[in-house]
């Protein structure tokens, strides 16, 4: 016995897109191809010989996709639509499929307000939820890690990303609200004219469909980046630990989705399922992710090194100071017992972050002398200035600074906080291309800033 | 109040509830309602199916008989009301305009 041939096709459609489902499915019968099954997106086909067929596109309310197999009352509907001429080929939850070589058989429904109260009732609700919930929470997460971490943002390409995706999620829901929204007004206006509601067609849906999938490829193309950027970086982690969370979930997702297909169990079971699906795989996008900001924050701290001197002391490093290019050693202090060394780079096309850390003291919860300093360079100055702005000078933290005249740092402005700063000092010395945010424990002499400048090659 | 729901029938509506004066089984109302609308109205599979369910609800048909998938629908007293006041309605349509309509031939 041959196998037969089969193909897969990726057409994600509305309930009010049946007409676009129908003539996708006349077609692909007219090319020899009749449908099998509706998995999600996904249309899978078999071979046949190119027959001309009128396909139906029907949604019935009482049927379920947690249906373990068709219920009483969906199987009473097919029996009235095999009557009127419709042969049954497939369905996925409330849709069903049928065909027919007939040219009169009269279509399925004949009364377009019953036809648009059943789109509304299976539309609305889910729809309501989806067209409100979600651009709320994605326009004040983009705000969040715009405004509120704007600088983190635009230095890691997985907050870029992220970034992204939201937008993406946002476009996806904007196309399908408007989508549904023009459908609707001219729905009401149709049936108000005693006209016959009006569908998308194959080709429409199509574009809408393209358009869809085509930005897609924007947060698409920034991970390959980073995956490619972040090969043999300390990052790297953050990626692989991202891709594979990304990977858990989606087998998840597809592992509880056949399950409940496969038809084992009950609807109430089914539907239990599901839900603890949605539940636990949310939760593991989340902790995934999670993790992965944590983990570029956590940076500083990935190496630590602990051991004793000569003297019997233990010395604790969490970074080889070596690549800390200015040190408390370089300004001239001596280093104490304990010392704490930190470098944490991030970079992208648009900005670059250099934070680095020095310090030491006698005892672990004694008094430290240190300085740590942030080298922020980028190509645009308008991230420069909004990043001065925003982080620092018109920051909500009640933190005040003065413009200050400090020529020895050759800078085009120097700023030096006056209120929020405990002991020490916070400068901010801006040049063209860079800004340093320069903190230490002590007032820093002319001698020291020549050092600073000439070790940071300012 | 079935009245209050279906303020008027719409065709397919009228021509269900004429077929089921007599005993009928769903899936025959289609033909039935073609026959004595000489093919000039049809009802989809689905919008029968949907109108009977709705009919039923609301004490308009009743189910009378079953055998297997086959369910055998007639109108009950407050069905028949309803398709009687319908009747009365559109004679009444018929009887105010028939003067004018004649006048204007």
């Amino acid at each position: 016995m041959s196998k037969k041939k089969r193909l897969r096709k990726f057409f994600p459609f509305e309930p009010y897109e049946s007409l676009a489902l129908e003539e996708f499915l006349g077609e692909m019968a007219l090319h020899g191809w009749m449908i099998e099954c509706i998995s999600g997106n996904f249309l899978t086909f078999y071979e046949i010989e190119p027959v001309r067929l009128r396909f139906a596109v029907d949604l019935f309310a009482k049927a379920s996709v947690f249906d373990t197999k068709p219920a009483e009352e969906t199987l009473d509907y097919r029996q009235y639509c095999k009557k009127a001429g419709w042969k049954f080929a497939c369905d996925n939850g409330k849709v069903q499929v049928f065909y027919t070589d007939q040219e009169d058989t009269v279509p399925i429904q004949t009364d377009d307000r019953l036809k648009m109260k059943g789109i509304h009732k299976m539309l609305l609700l889910p729809k309501l939820i989806l067209w409100i919930f979600i651009p709320l929470l994605t326009i004040n997460l983009i705000h969040d890690i715009v405004v509120k971490v704007f600088f983190f943002t635009i230095t890691n390409y997985f907050m870029i990303t992220t970034v992204f995706m939201e937008l993406y999620l946002l476009w996806l829901v904007s196309i399908d609200f408007i989508a549904f929204l023009l459908w609707e007004i001219s729905a009401i206006r149709n049936i108000k004219n005693g006209r016959s509601l009006q569908y998308l067609s194959y080709r429409q849906v199509k574009r809408k469909n393209n358009l869809r999938i085509g930005l897609l490829l924007i947060p698409l193309i920034l991970m390959i980046i980073i995956f490619t950027s972040s090969l043999g970086e300390d990052s790297e982690i953050n990626v692989i630990y991202q891709v594979v969370g990304f990977l858990i979930v989606t087998c998840m997702s597809v592992f509880g989705y056949r399950l409940i297909r496969k038809n084992r169990y009950s609807r109430r079971a089914n539907r239990m399922m599901a839900i603890l699906f949605i539940v636990f795989a949310t939760y593991c996008l989340i902790v995934f992710t999670t993790n992965t900001i944590l983990n570029i924050y956590s940076n500083k701290s990935d190496e630590v090194i602990t051991y004793e001197d000569t003297d019997g002391n233990k010395v604790s490093y969490y970074m080889e100071h070596d690549k800390v290019p200015l040190s408390l050693d370089d300004l001239g202090y001596t280093i104490a017992t304990y010392r704490d060394s930190s470098a944490c780079i991030s970079k992208t096309f648009l900005a670059q972050s250099y934070d680095y850390g020095d310090a030491t003291f006698e005892k672990l919860d004694g008094e430290s002398i240190g300085i740590s300093y942030t080298i922020v360079k980028s190509r645009f100055s308008w991230i420069l200035e909004y990043y001065i702005k925003n982080k620092w000078l018109e920051s909500s933290n009640d933190l005040e600074f003065k413009k200050m005249d400090i020529p020895q740092w050759e800078a085009k402005e120097v700023y030096r906080q006056t209120k929020g700063y405990m002991g020490g000092e916070r400068v901010i010395v801006v040049y063209s291309d860079k800004v340093i945010v320069f903190e230490s424990d002590m007032e820093l002499t002319d001698e020291q800033i020549q050092i600073v400048k000439s070790k940071l090659k300012l | 109040m079935p009245r209050a729901k279906f303020q008027t029938l719409t065709e397919p509506m009228y021509y269900i509830l004429l077929s089921l004066t007599e005993s009928c089984c769903g899936v025959d109302i289609m033909d039935r309602v073609s026959e004595l609308s000489n093919g000039r109205v049809s009802v989809g599979p689905g919008t029968l199916y949907a109108l009977l369910g709705r009919f039923e609800k609301d004490q308009i048909i009743k189910e009378i008989d079953r055998d297997g998938r086959k369910r055998t629908y007639q109108l009950t007293d407050e069905g028949k009301k309803l398709l009687k006041e319908e009747y009365l309605r559109l004679v009444t349509l018929m009887e105010e305009g028939k003067e004018i309509m004649e006048g204007l031939e």
